[in-house]
């Protein structure tokens, strides 16, 4: 006999049968199907509206999604590079953006060109605008993937977006954006063999620097292309590419240049503030290289933590102090206009003369003496080194500035010419 | 604002970007081959040798086997085939080699299986130090080496494509390849070390060139779908 409770009651036959619920869940799923479907389907419609919209409304849309596009396998080709934060090349995917604030910095001339041309549109073909360049960059960006040579495919990238603008815009607009066009001509990675024999150089050349330097500094070593073998313990430190500093180097440079053309230097300061932060991170490198290897013997970890630092650290040191001697610079510059300091700079030049000779006679004293001190100490080697570690810095600091001002005093002659292009007597003014 | 001459210009750059990104599917389709070498070439027998895993990987992870055919007495020659597709893949022996202590001391092109064949490039190196091995002679370790790409239907080519601006006509040629006539390439060295008793490495020679005609003949079938 079936109990009671088994059998389904008449008023919730469908609710009991378990087949029955299996059908009301299908209803159900069936429903919440239905429901993401058209929901799906309403969220395409709105998103495509959306789009639609913002093409209709924001043309430079149809440009630039595209053009994003086509940069994405050699965006893919150039990674290697771009994504080494020790790379020479690491500055390069920013060149777009450094790019686009110069742009950004001449929108009113832009803005009052555009005006200009609607007012009088230009009458010959390449003040038009054509579609020429664009289609030469179309071509090469092609020709860039079935040589699969990166370099090539940036080039052709260029072309497009300078085409673009020259088809849209005119002759005149490419005219007065010349400044960021060429900048944007850094991101064009250089050839990999080049890069690489560069690097090589700067590596190797940096490696013998610090080991002279060392070598001062009375931590004796021979190098042997970028090896470093330390006397008498033997050990052996081997630097790494990073070690050329052209990771710091370039990057400095790049970043100098465009602040001087963001901020619209004259020629000579956009010429002479990068190489001042080429040499500036130059040296600074092999501050880090020649520290690298003192400590190699003392403490690795220490040279560790110095040969894996992060360039950006040093590049933004560079800047720092780029900054801080272009302030000097430019005090000195405008120190020198007025008459007193006209008057000075003439006469400085016999004064570091004097300097220098003063210097080099105090130096070699000290230089004798320090070097007794840096000898008698080695019983201790510990205080030895540090004394030397102090002392020779020093001694050549009192040799350099000697250096530097006899230097001066002989391009005396140099200096007062110079001075007299500079400021020229009322009475030629009056001429 | 004037719509159309973006619209216009967009689909200009779409149409060049969706090509160039067709152009790399055509060049990964054209590293998909890897042909079946025989085990046994007459009297001599294979062991599977697989390519340094360092070496695959600065190749670009292409696919690659490499076998050693050992002869009845013990002369062993080696063979790597590289499946080739985008130009990573395209290292020049006369670059790996000279960089892995080798200097090249001589080349020559010559048709590899009678005058109706491809050609393929036989080059000889010697070590840059001399080997403790090598007791006779001038003591230096020396090698040879045939080295072509062959295609599907059995074309070969010996020029190099590493270069990037140096070999561009080479590489142009291989693109246009891949791309437009969807050729499939491999890279294949065989290359065995000189005996010091074989001084004037004759023996050397016709090993390696018996190996190389057997590779070719069999890629030529594999190609052809035999």
């Amino acid at each position: 006999m079936i109990p009671a409770t088994d059998t389904p009651t008449p008023t919730s036959p469908i609710a009991e049968t378990p087949s029955s619920t299996a059908r009301a869940k299908d209803v159900s799923g069936a429903k919440r199907q239905l429901n993401l479907a058209s929901l799906a389907r309403q969220t395409g419609a709105f998103l495509w509206l959306v789009l639609l919209y913002l093409w209709l409304n924001l043309p430079y849309l149809w440009l630039i999604l595209p053009y994003l596009l086509a940069w994405a396998v050699p965006f893919v080709w150039c990674l290697p590079q771009w994504a080494d934060s020790n790379h020479p090349q690491v500055i390069q995917p920013w060149i777009p953006v450094l790019a686009f604030i110069l742009i950004a910095s001449r929108r009113k001339h832009l803005h009052a060109l555009l005006r200009a041309v609607e007012k009088i549109p230009p009458k010959t073909w390449l003040e038009r605008g054509n579609s020429a360049l664009l289609i030469l960059g179309c071509l090469l960006y092609l020709f860039a993937h079935l040589v699969q040579i990166k370099g090539i495919a940036v080039i052709a990238l260029l072309l497009i977006a300078v085409g673009a603008v020259h088809a849209l815009f005119g002759g005149r607009m490419i005219k007065s954006l010349w400044i960021p066009i060429v900048f944007s001509l850094l991101i064009i990675p250089p050839p990999d063999s080049a890069v690489d024999w560069v690097l090589l150089k700067f590596r190797t050349i940096s490696v013998k620097v610090a080991g002279v330097i060392l070598n001062a500094l009375h931590t004796g070593n021979k190098t042997t292309g970028w090896t470093m073998t330390f006397s008498p313990s033997g050990d052996v430190l081997e630097y790494p590419i990073p070690a050329g500093g052209l990771g710091v180097i370039v990057p400095s440079i790049i970043l100098t240049l465009w602040w001087t053309l963001l901020w619209r230097q004259k020629a000579i300061t956009c010429l002479v503030l990068p190489v001042l932060s080429g040499v500036i991170a130059l040296i600074l490198n092999i501050l880090r290289v020649t520290a690298a290897g003192f400590f190699a013997v003392r403490s690795p970890k220490i040279t560790e933590i110095l040969l894996q630092l992060n360039s950006w650290i040093l590049v933004a040191i560079t800047l720092v102090l780029v900054f801080l001697a272009s302030k000097a610079l430019s005090a000195l510059v405008a120190w020198s206009k007025k008459k007193r300091g006209a008057k000075a700079l003439r006469n400085s030049g016999a004064l570091f003369s004097r300097a220098g000779k003063a210097f080099n006679a105090i130096t070699i004293p000290f230089d004798y003496l320090f070097q007794g001190i840096g000898y008698l100490s080695k019983q201790t080697r510990r205080a030895g080194s540090v004394i030397n570690l102090i002392v020779v810095p020093f001694d050549y600091l009192f040799r350099g500035i000697g250096y530097l001002f006899t230097l001066f005093g002989r391009s005396e002659q140099l200096i007062e010419k110079g001075l007299k292009r500079l400021f020229p007597k009322k009475r030629n003014r009056r001429r | 604002m004037n719509v159309t001459p973006f619209i216009k210009l967009g689909t200009l750059i779409t149409v060049t970007a969706v090509l160039g990104t067709f152009a790399s599917f055509r060049f990964k389709n054209a590293g998909a081959w890897l042909p079946t070498i025989p085990a046994q070439i007459g009297a001599w027998e294979a062991i599977d040798y697989p390519p340094n895993r360092e070496v695959i990987r600065q190749l670009g992870n292409p696919l690659a086997m490499g076998r050693t055919y050992i002869s009845p007495f013990g002369e062993p020659v080696w063979v790597s085939v590289i499946a080739a597709g985008a130009f990573e893949n395209y290292h020049d022996p006369t670059v790996c080699v000279t960089g892995g202590g080798f200097v090249l001391t001589s080349k020559k092109v010559f048709p590899i299986d009678g005058s109706n064949s491809g050609p393929v490039r036989a080059m000889v190196f010697r070590s840059q130090q001399k080997s403790e091995r090598i007791t006779t002679g001038d003591g230096y370790l020396r090698m040879i080496m045939y080295y072509w790409q062959q295609n599907r239907d059995g074309n070969t080519d010996t020029e190099a494509r590493m270069g990037n601006y140096r070999d561009v006509a080479a590489r142009l040629r291989t693109g246009f390849g891949a791309v437009a006539l969807g050729k499939q390439t491999c890279l294949v060295r065989v290359y065995a070390p000189v005996d010091q008793d074989d001084k004037k490495a004759e023996q050397t020679q016709r090993n390696v060139a018996e190996i190389s005609q057997a590779i070719y003949r069999a890629m030529k079938k594999d190609g052809a779908g035999l």
